[in-house]
């Protein structure tokens, strides 16, 4: 039996007065109902009664299921909302999807992303000569994700980034880039929620990945030739 | 009020000891903090004695100070959720909310009311969250060490829903400027509801551990007590102000949010002691699952991140195929300027009144940010609630008090 049980549901019997002082600041004072304070009662003063019930609900806890988990043995439940570190996503052929825009390496809050950008002879021609994330810095917060306008940059489901130097923390594109396939489900999360109000802006891209504005279909610039 | 200000206090300044046959002692310095696990965080208590009566004490804050609001005027505004975050890391979301209103307001956008519902949502689990955490730690403070673990429970179970939602444990960089991040997906929702449907026997359990124990009586009662007009004085907001029986919630007094629309009571304590703390906190938890309760039963339809094209990020399918909403991508992230003007909004946070100023200058930066952070100026409080008092008080009153010092020291 709660003490509180006492305590009126509804609002509280009338205007409660306001102390002085405190009517000028704020808005109309309101009905607050009062805590209940109660003295202890003689049971309570003996202390043996609620010490016995109190470790009685102890010792019944021995016998529920386990809530806490066995790690590493027992994993956490993956679930595509997870925000793991964030990773790059390889094309077919091998090639990362980015384009070195630099977007996520602007919205980076604690600066942990580093691009340096080239050219190549591919259709698309900018891709990133170096892409470095360190990881110590990370935050994992998603803003490069929410940000990248190429889908080349998303959260995986590893978090568990170990190392025994600096060096290990700082992944370059060999570690960051991974097959689109295992990232599967994440991208769909992405393409799921950040469509955001907009129901009609279903996009299913190409399976090589590249996202073309379907009115420049079939006038994409020439591989350069020099 | 005048000796708040004095910081350095020698034994020299102090009346000199009593003389012959009289149980008085030499006043003694000293040191709590800053690693005691008593003073929640980085907190120095610079203590006088005199015998286990406490003549002065200082408080030293700082210890933690990592300069978030010179920071602010180097970020955008968006990327300042991250460190705001990181304030009181108890209810990481519910700094959050402050950020995202403040810089609502300046702009003058319109959160759809779905998202509104889930801002709403998480400001009370965050609430929920931080409350757990100071009966926990309240418990260890004044003997009861199993509090913690029954607190803890509840509040793992609480994270793992927030996990679910925002993908992060702690920190969670949720809300966006105009909404939040994600949807509320409706399989969370019926676990939500599983949690508070069993949530209110877990505060019976609590109580029936805290309430009616002698010990915690023992240590509570009477305990680090201040006036009204006392804690007006100084400022003290949130709980500890309810406490000393002034009903002055935000949530009502300036609200904001869905709270105008949602029912629920502020609860007042009669003396403003360390129990009345802890009675209107636990009273607020209830509070607090009844509010959830309301809201998760008539969740609005509709968007969770406002349909403002010049605000927020537009669609990501078109920012595929399409060079205008690419344009606006880019500079919605690089170059989002909020008008020129100063605003300040402060929400009822799980400590107090958690206001930010915000100065625009119209840039994509911040001019000045200030937060008028409730732990500090609650911490204010400390001095009047322990000049007088046991040494052994001063940990049951800073276990009431709750302040947390990473939102203290910014």
């Amino acid at each position: 039996m709660s003490p509180h049980d006492a305590t009126p549901a509804g609002p509280g019997p009338g205007p409660a007065p306001v102390a002085a002082g405190a009517a000028p600041r704020f808005a109309a004072a309101v009905a607050n109902p009062k805590v209940l304070r109660r003295e202890l009662t003689l049971n309570e003063r003996l202390f043996v009664g609620p010490f016995v019930k109190a470790l009685w609900y102890t010792f019944t806890r021995m016998f529920r299921k386990d809530i806490t988990r066995r790690y590493p043995e027992q994993k956490m439940e993956v679930k595509p909302t997870l925000h793991g570190v964030p990773v790059l996503v390889m094309k077919e052929d091998g090639a990362p999807r980015c384009v070195a825009c630099g977007l996520c390496e602007f919205v980076c809050p604690p600066r942990a992303i580093d691009i340096q950008p080239g050219e190549t002879d591919r259709p698309i021609e900018r891709e990133p000569k170096t892409f470095v994330i360190d990881m110590l810095r990370c935050i994992e917060c998603s803003y490069c994700e929410e940000v990248c306008p190429e889908e080349a940059i998303v959260m995986s489901t590893e978090y568990e980034v170990v190392g025994r130097r600096r060096e290990d923390f700082v992944w370059d594109l060999k570690k960051l880039l991974k097959p689109a396939q295992e990232l599967a489900a994440r991208i769909a999360w992405v393409r799921k929620t950040y469509k955001r109000w907009d129901a009609a802006a279903e996009i299913a891209p190409p399976p090589g990945g590249v996202f073309r504005d379907p009115r420049w279909a079939g006038r994409e610039r020439p591989v350069d030739s020099h | 009020m005048t000796t708040l200000t004095e910081r350095i206090v020698t034994v020299a300044d102090l009346p000199q000891p009593p003389g012959e046959g009289d149980l008085h002692s030499e006043p003694m310095e000293l040191s709590m903090g800053p690693q005691h696990p008593a003073t929640h965080g980085v907190l120095q208590c610079k203590l006088i004695l005199d015998g286990e009566k406490i003549v002065r004490i200082d408080p030293v804050m700082g210890y933690l100070h990592r300069g978030k609001e010179k920071h602010a005027e180097h970020m955008t505004y968006q990327q300042f959720f991250t460190l705001t975050d990181r304030l009181d890391y108890l209810q990481p979301l519910a700094n959050e909310v402050g950020w995202a209103l403040t810089v609502e307001k300046l702009a003058g956008i319109e959160v759809p009311a779905r998202a509104q519902a889930i801002r709403t949502i998480i400001c009370e689990f965050m609430r929920l969250s931080a409350h757990l955490v100071w009966a926990g730690i309240g418990g260890v403070d004044t003997g009861a060490v199993s509090m913690f673990m029954y607190a803890f429970r509840d509040r793992e179970a609480l994270f793992d829903l927030l996990d679910e939602l925002t993908g992060l444990r702690t920190n969670q960089e949720y809300l966006r400027i105009g909404g939040v991040g994600t949807d509320l997906p409706a399989e969370l929702i019926v676990k939500m509801k599983a949690w508070i449907a069993d949530f209110p026997a877990h505060i019976d359990q609590f109580e029936l551990l805290l309430t009616g124990n002698r010990i915690f009586h023992q240590r509570m009662r009477g305990v680090g007590q201040i006036s009204a007009a006392q804690a007006i004085d100084l400022g003290v907001t949130g709980p500890c102000l309810r406490a000393t029986g002034v009903g002055v919630d935000l949530r009502r007094a300036r609200p904001y949010l869905l709270y105008p629309q949602l029912e629920f009571d502020v609860p007042v304590g009669t003396r403003g002691d360390a129990y009345d703390r802890y009675l209107v906190r636990i009273e607020e938890m209830r509070q607090s699952t009844r509010i959830l309760k309301q809201l998760l039963d008539q969740l609005p339809a509709g968007d969770w991140i406002a349909k403002d094209w010049k605000n927020v990020l537009p669609p990501k399918g078109r920012v595929y195929t399409s060079m205008e909403e690419m344009i606006h991508q880019f500079k919605t992230v690089t170059d989002w300027c909020p008008p020129k003007g100063e605003v300040y909004q402060a929400t009822e946070a799980a400590n107090g009144e958690l206001g930010f100023y915000l100065l625009s200058a119209g840039e994509s930066h911040p001019y000045r940010v200030k937060i008028r952070s409730p732990s500090f100026i609650n911490l204010q409080a400390l001095k009047p609630m322990a000049i007088g008092a046991w040494f052994g008080d001063i940990v049951a009153i800073i276990a009431s008090l709750h302040f947390i010092m990473g939102e203290c020291d910014r």
